[in-house]
């Protein structure tokens, strides 16, 4: 689990981000047992109450759950994580259109880079 | 607390003159082997003479040693970058001050018993016998009846001023301690500016009494000294011990008073 | 109480300088506090008054409730910015006076660290290389169960990976009861790990906020608001 973060944003909803792709894409199983806070903490260098809130916070998402005693698990239903993820996408591709609009390109435009670099992929 | 904080200055001690004291005694072994060496042979006299002088030499340093540490390791634990950890420890300030001072008063006092402890081994069986003849003599002539009380009163006068010199000098560091900038060369000016001033007290005191005495105010007691010498001796030695307490108390109270007020380590 | 340290217009002066300047200063508990400041704003004179080694000269400290002394020392671990241990002591010796005078020092921690390290125990400090003097320093202090720690630069003098490993061993410590003062100029190694920042200037607090909030307010790292804070 690659716990890179960007430090010009603040680390809770950074954690949140990673955790919800790595539940999506199966890296976390449903129902499995998450990394206690403090290995999180260790791991991601981040301060154990960063940590605490994010799971706080994504178990408010639907995403986790936590067990007295036990620690964090995934939640069964993963459809949480897929909706958060889904929106990161969007908000990511938002970000990069307006990243382009900086560069002077339209929607139009950026879709022609786009189809250009499949074309070049798929050759 | 206080006594593991002495059980540490204790280890201090025993490392910095391990290796000291046996040498000390050995020199006094030496010599006294010499000394059985009875000979007009110049040659074996040039070597008593410089064994003699050895010795001499050796227990000079160790007292001076034993002064010298115990200043050097009040300045290094307290005010150097040691002290950030002794000042960091759960301990008062009084209590720092006891300890140190102990510390080095009970190394003073091994010096002092190692040094006597040589000059006996080193003294020849009836040079001894002389002198202690010649030591008794002096007693009975000065009056002196109880012996073993007047060395008692003695040695607690030394071991009192001891004290209090050792304080003079913490509390000389520790003045030295409130200034920004060349804070030893302070430390070493407060204690000039002590030694001048009872330099000139004393002769000031000592010039009024001598006039005095000129005008026969003293003659009443002059007499009561001429009959019983022994009590002037008792009355020096109380003196000086009641003014060596004293004395030692204002320099222990500026050193505490500096320490918890004025403290900025570097 | 929550609040671990309280400083009520906190005011230092050598002379005629103006070290801290009516500072008020609230700490809680369970956090990991970054105290930022240039050379001479005033960050190693509330140390020192955290940790008795200065009095104030106007308005009070409170640690725990409790003016600095003999009982705040018992509960503050403090790691200087420099050697403050004796260089003729092997770390066995360090560690067994620590554990004469601290009764929450923990030597199997200070052990367990000090073998991972590969540090022996029984070399004197003076024959350690810097980096591993700096280690020791650093396993002694943590390795008490201190409620308050003060760490000042304990990052500046080492390599990168020893940073991790101080950074990896302040996590590991954590402790909501507890709370650890760090004072750097290395922000940008630890930003992630603090709680709260305190930017420090010419004996006043400048701003005292949450790490992420000022990430969100500001769109960028703590050490990138520094630089515009105390632009030349």
């Amino acid at each position: 689990m690659n716990w890179e973060l960007d430090k010009s944003r603040p680390i809770c909803p950074q954690l949140c981000e990673l955790i919800c792709v790595a539940v999506a894409n199966g890296e976390f199983s449903a129902g499995e047992k998450l990394l206690s806070v403090r290995e999180v903490a260790l791991q991601a260098g981040v301060n154990p109450n960063t940590v605490q809130k994010t799971f706080e916070e994504l178990e408010r998402k639907g995403v986790v759950h936590s067990v007295r005693c036990m620690g964090w698990y995934v939640n069964d239903d993963t459809q949480a994580a897929v909706n958060e993820v889904e929106s990161y996408r969007i908000k990511k591709t938002e970000e990069y259109l307006y990243e382009m609009a900086q560069l002077g390109c339209t929607a139009d435009d950026v879709l022609k880079y786009l189809n250009r670099i499949k074309e070049g992929k798929d050759e | 607390m206080v006594k593991k904080l002495l059980k540490h200055e204790l280890i201090y001690y025993f490392r910095s003159f391990i290796l000291f004291l046996p040498i000390v005694l050995l020199v006094a072994i030496m010599t006294r082997v010499f000394t059985l060496f009875d000979s007009e042979n110049v040659f074996i006299q040039i070597i008593r003479g410089s064994s003699y002088l050895m010795l001499f030499v050796a227990c000079f340093a160790l007292i001076l040693m034993s002064v010298v540490v115990g200043v050097v390791r009040f300045y290094k634990n307290m005010y150097s970058a040691e002290g950030y950890l002794t000042f960091a420890l759960p301990v008062k300030n009084s209590e720092h001050i006891f300890v140190k001072l102990a510390g080095a008063l009970i190394c003073e006092v091994i010096c002092w018993l190692v040094v006597i402890l040589a000059v006996i081994i080193s003294i020849k069986g009836d040079m001894m016998k002389e002198i202690t003849a010649g030591i008794s003599m002096l007693f009975t002539e000065m009056g002196i009846k109880n012996v073993g009380l007047f060395i008692a009163e003695y040695a607690f006068a030394i071991f009192v001023s001891l004290a209090s010199t050792m304080l003079l000098y913490y509390a000389c560091i520790t003045i030295g301690q409130t200034a920004k900038k060349n804070r030893i060369l302070l430390a070493v000016g407060a204690y000039f500016i002590y030694y001048a001033a009872t330099q000139v007290t004393t002769t000031i005191v000592t010039v009024i009494f001598m006039m005095i005495s000129l005008t026969g105010a003293f003659d009443g007691v002059i007499q009561i000294i001429e009959n019983n010498p022994a009590i002037v001796l008792h009355v020096v030695l109380g003196l000086g011990a009641i003014v060596s307490i004293g004395f030692g108390a204002l320099c222990w109270f500026i050193t505490q008073k500096i320490m918890t007020k004025k403290l900025n380590l570097e | 109480m929550s609040e671990l340290i309280r400083c009520t217009g906190l005011t230092k002066k050598y002379g005629s300088v103006l070290a801290l300047d009516k500072v008020d200063l609230a700490i809680e508990k369970g956090k990991i506090i970054g105290i930022l400041g240039p050379n001479g704003s005033g960050k190693t004179t509330l140390i020192k008054l955290i940790n008795g080694l200065l009095t104030p000269s106007e308005g009070s400290i409170l640690v725990n409730g409790q003016a600095p002394g003999v009982e705040t020392k018992k509960i503050v671990s403090y790691l200087p910015d420099n050697n403050f241990l004796p260089a003729w002591m092997t770390a066995e010796q360090i560690i067994n006076l620590f554990c004469d005078f601290y009764d929450d020092f923990r030597p199997e921690l200070a052990y367990e660290m000090l073998d991972r390290l590969g540090v022996d125990k029984k070399t004197r400090l003076k024959n350690l290389s810097k980096g591993n003097k700096e280690k020791v320093c650093l396993i002694l202090i943590m390795s008490r169960n201190a409620q308050l720690y003060v760490l000042d630069e304990p990052i500046a003098a080492v390599d990168p990976a020893t940073r991790d490993y101080v950074i990896s061993t302040i996590i590991n410590n954590y402790n909501p009861e507890a709370s650890v003062l760090i004072s750097t100029h290395l922000i940008s190694d630890i930003e992630n790990v603090l709680d709260e920042a305190i930017f420090i200037n010419k004996g006043q607090i400048v701003l005292h906020k949450s790490v992420d909030e000022i990430r969100e307010e500001n769109a960028m790292s703590v050490d990138g608001l520094f630089r515009e804070v105390f632009k030349w």
